[in-house]
C-alpha cells in the first residue's frame, strides 16, 4: 500500500497536469482579487457621487442577498463580474446559480481582513470547481494511458490501487489548496496594500484546516465518480454542476418529496449533507458544534469514497 | 506422474453478455516455454491473457499458476509480467521514469534496476527523451522492461511484435529469447503472424473463435508443415517394413492407410517399387508441403470464418 501510495505521488509531481493546475488556480485567483478591487473601487465612486442613500441600499441588498444564499456574487456590487452568476427563484427560497463570492460592504473604503477576504473566496466553492475539474485529469490518467495494466494484474489486493489514489488526491487538494490561499494572500496584499490587515489568526488557522478537510472529502468524491465511470468528462461535468449549485435545484424537489412522504421529517435538508453546502458556510465565525459537524461529514464522505471505489476495483475487470 | 504446469487453465469460458469470447479453453504451458498463442484478431487470445494476467476474472472455468488456484495465488501474482494489446505508458514522461512509477508500486528499490532494465530492452541511452516521442519499437520494448520490473517467473506479452517492421521484430525477438534463456522466463506470447512467432516459439496453442483448437510443440508444427512424402497404400503395417528395409527411419503412421515419410524425398520412385514387389497395393504417393500460415488456414477453417 505504501508503495502504490508512493507511485501516485511520484506520479503526481510529475505529470504536466499539476502544474497546469497550479498556473490556472495562480491566474484565476489573481483576477478574482483583481475583479474585488475593481468592484470596491467603483462602489466607492457611487458612493462618492451619489450619496450615502443609494449606498445604502445597496449594502441592503447586498445583505438580503447573503441571507438567502452563502454567498453572494463576487461579482455582486460588480454585477457583471467575472465568473458571471445567474439567480434563479426556488418555490420561495433563493438559490444561487454558479460561482459567487459575499463582498463585505466595510471593504469598500475601511481595512480589509485579509483572513475575511481568503475566506470569502474558499466560501464561493471557486477552489471546489478546480478540484472537480484537476483531480479527475490526475486519477484517470492511469486508466486512460492504459498504465493501469502494467500493475493492476501483480498487486495482490486490487482494491490498494483505489485506496492508494486517496492520500494522493489529500496531497494534491494540499497543493491546489495552499496556492488558493497563498495566491489570495499575495494579490490581496498587492490589490488592498495598505489596507489588508491580519487578525484573529487562530480561528482562520482553524477555519482554513476544516475548509482543507472539506475540500479533500470533495476530492475524494470526485476521485470516486472518476474511478466508478471511467470518465474524466463525467466526473468534471459533475462535479462542477455540483459546484455551480445546481444540486439546489434537486435539493428543493427533494426536500419537498421527504416532506410529502414523511410529514415528521419537516426539519430534514438535503443540502445538510452536500459538501459544497459545508464548503459555503464553514468560516472563521462557524461555531465548534457545525465545525464538528462538518468534520463527520467530510469523514463520511471519504469513507464512502474508499469503500465504493475499493469494491469497484475488486469486482471489476481492468480495461 | 502428471506433468507440472507453470500456468494451466481448465475449461476456462468469458462471456460478454451474450458473446462467448472465451469457450472452454484449457491451455498448458510448461516452465521454459516460449507459448505462442496463435490466433486471428478476436478469436479470444487477448482474453485469455487478460485473465491469465489477473486483469479480468473467467465467468466459469479456472486457472493454476505456480501450482496455484487463481484464487489462492495472491502472493504469486507479483511473479507474472504482462504487456496487454499497446504499452500502457506516460507519455509525458521519460522511460526511466516510467519503470520509476511502477519499481515505486511494486517496491522495488535496487539501486540501478532501472538502468539495468533500459539496458535489456536496449533503451539506455534514451536519457531525457519523453516517451510521447517514442517510435512504436521502442515504446513495444519499453512495455516489455515494465512488465519485467519485479523479475517475474512468467511474461505475458499480447501482441508485442504487432505493427513493427522487421528490425523492430527481430529486437524484441531477440530481447525474448535472451531474456528466456538467460534469465529463464517462461513466455506467454500472443500474434496472428504465425511466421514471425514460429521463429521463436517452443510451443504453440491454436484459437478460433473463443476455441483452442490445438496445442503443440515446436517439432509437432514443424513436422506437420515440412515436406515430406505422403503415402497411402492398403495397409500401413506391412509398407512400414517394407520402407524401414529401404534404411528410412524418419516417417511417421497417421492412420491405417496413410505414412509421412521425411527423409529420401527424390525417392518416391524407389518406396513404390519397393512396396509393389511385396504385393502392397500403393494407392497414392506425393511430395507434400505446408507452410505454417496454411496449416494455421486449414485448422481454423481455410480462412473462411
Amino acid at each position: 500500500m505504501i508503495g502504490l501510495i508512493k507511485m501516485e505521488l511520484y506520479r503526481l509531481i510529475h505529470t504536466v497536469s499539476i502544474y497546469v493546475s497550479i498556473a490556472v488556480i495562480v491566474g484565476i485567483v489573481v483576477m478574482t482579487t483583481f475583479a474585488v478591487n475593481v468592484d470596491l473601487r467603483m462602489m466607492e465612486k457611487e458612493q462618492k457621487t451619489q450619496g450615502a442613500e443609494q449606498i445604502q441600499q445597496k449594502v441592503t441588498e447586498n445583505e438580503s442577498r447573503e441571507d438567502e444564499t452563502p454567498a453572494e456574487s463576487f461579482a455582486s456590487g460588480f454585477s457583471d463580474g467575472f465568473i458571471s452568476t445567474g439567480e434563479g427563484d426556488f418555490d420561495g427560497e433563493g438559490f444561487t446559480l454558479g460561482i459567487s463570492a459575499p463582498t463585505d460592504e466595510s471593504w469598500i473604503s475601511g481595512e480589509i481582513v485579509a483572513g475575511d477576504m481568503l475566506m470569502s473566496e474558499l466560501n464561493s466553492c471557486l477552489l471546489v470547481v478546480f478540484i472537480a475539474i484537476f483531480v479527475p485529469l490526475f486519477v484517470n490518467a492511469e486508466q486512460k494511458k492504459g498504465y493501469i495494466k502494467n500493475i493492476a494484474g501483480q498487486i495482490p489486493r486490487r482494491e490498494m490501487l483505489a485506496l492508494s489514489k486517496l492520500p494522493a488526491v489529500a496531497v494534491q487538494v494540499f497543493i491546489l489548496f495552499s496556492v488558493f490561499c497563498i495566491t489570495n494572500l499575495a494579490a490581496s496584499a498587492i490589490f488592498f496594500r495598505g489596507r489588508l490587515i491580519f487578525e484573529n489568526s487562530g480561528a482562520l488557522a482553524g477555519a482554513l484546516g476544516m475548509q482543507y478537510v472539506l475540500h479533500v472529502a470533495w476530492g475524494c468524491l470526485i476521485a470516486l465518480f472518476t474511478m466508478a465511470t471511467r470518465s474524466t468528462a463525467f466526473a468534471m461535468t459533475t462535479g462542477i454542476l455540483l459546484a455551480s449549485g445546481i444540486f439546489q435545484l434537486v435539493a428543493g424537489y427533494l426536500n419537498r418529496a421527504v416532506h410529502a412522504l414523511i410529514p415528521s421529517a419537516d426539519s430534514f435538508d438535503i443540502l445538510q449533507i452536500a459538501l459544497t453546502n459545508a464548503t459555503a458556510n464553514m468560516t472563521t465565525e462557524s461555531t465548534l458544534r457545525q465545525t464538528a459537524g462538518f468534520l463527520v461529514l467530510a469523514v463520511v464522505y471519504v469513507l464512502i469514497a474508499a469503500v465504493i471505489s475499493g469494491i469497484i476495483y475488486r469486482k471489476r475487470d481492468v480495461r | 506422474m502428471e506433468k507440472e504446469w507453470l500456468l494451466e487453465t481448465n475449461q476456462m469460458t468469458k462471456q460478454y453478455g451474450r458473446h462467448k469470447a472465451l469457450d472452454q479453453v484449457s491451455l498448458h504451458v510448461a516452465q521454459g516455454d516460449i507459448y505462442g498463442l496463435i490466433g486471428r484478431n478476436g478469436a479470444g487470445k487477448t482474453t485469455i491473457l487478460r485473465i491469465i494476467s489477473g486483469l479480468a476474472h473467467a465467468t466459469t472455468g479456472d486457472y493454476r499458476i505456480f501450482g496455484k488456484a487463481s484464487g489462492q495465488a495472491t502472493l504469486e501474482r507479483s511473479r507474472v509480467g504482462a504487456l496487454i494489446e499497446e504499452p500502457g505508458v506516460y507519455p509525458d514522461m521519460t522511460a526511466r521514469q516510467n519503470l520509476k512509477v511502477k519499481c515505486l508500486a511494486m517496491g522495488v528499490r535496487r539501486e540501478g534496476y532501472i538502468e539495468e532494465l533500459l539496458e535489456t530492452v536496449g533503451l539506455a541511452d534514451t536519457g531525457k527523451k519523453k516517451v510521447r516521442n517514442f517510435s512504436l519499437g521502442m515504446r513495444q520494448r519499453l512495455g516489455i522492461a515494465l512488465a519485467l520490473v519485479g523479475d517475474p517467473d512468467l511474461l505475458i506479452l499480447d501482441e508485442p511484435i504487432n505493427g513493427l517492421d522487421p528490425q523492430g521484430f527481430a529486437e524484441v525477438r531477440e530481447t525474448l529469447m535472451k531474456l528466456n534463456k538467460e534469465r529463464h522466463i517462461t513466455i506467454v506470447i500472443s500474434s496472428h503472424i504465425l511466421d514471425e512467432l514460429s521463429k521463436f516459439a517452443t510451443n504453440y496453442g491454436i484459437i478460433h473463435n473463443g476455441t483452442l483448437l490445438e496445442e503443440l510443440t515446436r517439432e509437432e508444427l514443424l513436422q506437420k508443415c515440412c515436406e515430406r512424402i505422403e503415402l497411402k497404400t492398403d495397409d500401413s503395417g506391412r509398407a512400414c517394413t517394407v520402407i524401414e528395409a529401404l534404411g528410412i527411419q524418419n516417417y511417421q503412421v497417421k492412420d491405417e492407410y496413410t505414412i509421412h515419410i521425411y527423409e529420401r524425398l527424390d525417392d518416391s520412385g524407389d518406396i513404390t517399387m519397393a512396396l509393389s514387389k511385396e504385393g502392397i497395393k500403393v494407392l497414392g504417393i506425393a511430395l507434400k508441403s505446408e507452410s505454417l500460415e496454411e496449416y494455421f488456414l486449414n485448422l481454423t477453417g481455410g480462412g473462411k470464418e
